[in-house]
């Protein structure tokens, strides 16, 4: 057993749209020619939220509220990323204007180092639409941050292997 | 104040290239820094001042792939080996047949008269076919 934490294990790039060709086995080549946001990313900062649905499948014969599968996702997912008082450093500000559509590839265990993605590892491949990039709320020693929030426009593959 | 010129520097031990000025160079070179004139690094694709919006056209040679994005994400991929896609030749030279157009008061069709290369320059006389 090899319990970790997301702190030097956890990695997320910006691909472009047209990037990736097949979400299903995405390549090394094509997750490293897209953005490491990971040095930007806040520790607490990345929400994937995919919730399920029921349907209300109880009828009169009996009291228990019955149900069955229904639908599922549909839920912004939001990112949240330090801004760099230096304009040209401010990678994860400038880069990710609203609009933007691409991909977010996430590798929750990546291991330690910061090198490049290599076939063989696990990631999630979120196709994004950024509808909202927002200022956090200041706050008394804290960095300013900025937040997007992202429409899910297709489905996304949550275990795939880097090819 | 004028240009000021710049030099591409190398840092063999930190195997890197940077550009700035003769006399910044002179001063890095102290530290292991060289003039390498014969490495020219390019300026950046997409400067800082471009407005955000402005849609950019790459192309990824070594992946054969193009995607239009806005200008901040264009920048940050510009270093992942995306390139600013070349302008396309036909279209640039439809933009300058309309500006020709346009500045010179002409129709397309007598433009293309005055540049055609085997037309005398005579415009009282007439195209003949032998």
């Amino acid at each position: 057993m090899a319990r970790a934490g997301s702190e030097e294990q956890l990695r997320i790039w910006y691909v472009g749209p047209a990037g990736i060709s097949n979400t299903t086995s995405p390549t090394a080549a094509e997750i490293n020619a897209g953005v490491d946001l990971t040095g930007f990313l806040t520790r607490d900062g990345l929400d994937t939220p995919l919730k399920g649905n029921t349907l209300d499948s109880s009828d009169v014969s009996s009291k228990y509220n019955t149900t069955a599968g229904g639908t599922y996702g549909g839920d912004p997912i939001t990112a949240t990323f330090h801004r760099d008082a230096t304009y040209a450093s401010d990678t994860a500000f400038t880069t990710l204007t609203r609009g933007l559509t691409g991909y977010f590839v996430v590798c929750r265990f990546f291991g330690a180092g910061t090198g490049s993605m290599t076939a063989g590892k696990k990631v999630e491949v979120w196709p994004i639409e950024i509808i909202a990039r927002e200022a956090v709320k200041i706050a008394k020693d804290e960095t300013q941050k900025v937040m997007v929030t992202c429409a899910v426009p297709t489905t996304p593959k949550l275990d795939q292997t880097v090819a | 104040m004028g240009d000021v010129e710049l030099v591409t520097i190398h840092h063999a031990g930190l195997g890197r290239h940077d550009r700035v000025t003769l006399d910044a160079a002179r001063a890095m070179a102290a530290s292991g820094w060289e003039v390498v004139d014969d490495l020219p690094v390019d300026p950046p694709a997409v400067p800082f001042d471009v407005d955000p919006d402005t849609l950019v056209d790459l192309v990824h040679p070594a992946l054969e792939r193009e995607c239009t994005v806005p200008a901040g994400a264009a920048r940050a991929l510009l270093a992942s080996g995306w390139q600013v896609a070349p302008a396309d030749p036909d279209q640039a030279a439809a933009d300058e047949q309309a500006l020709l157009v346009e500045l010179s008061g002409l129709t397309p069709e007598q433009l293309a008269h005055l540049t055609d290369p085997a037309d005398t320059g005579d415009p009282t006389t007439p195209d003949t076919e032998d």
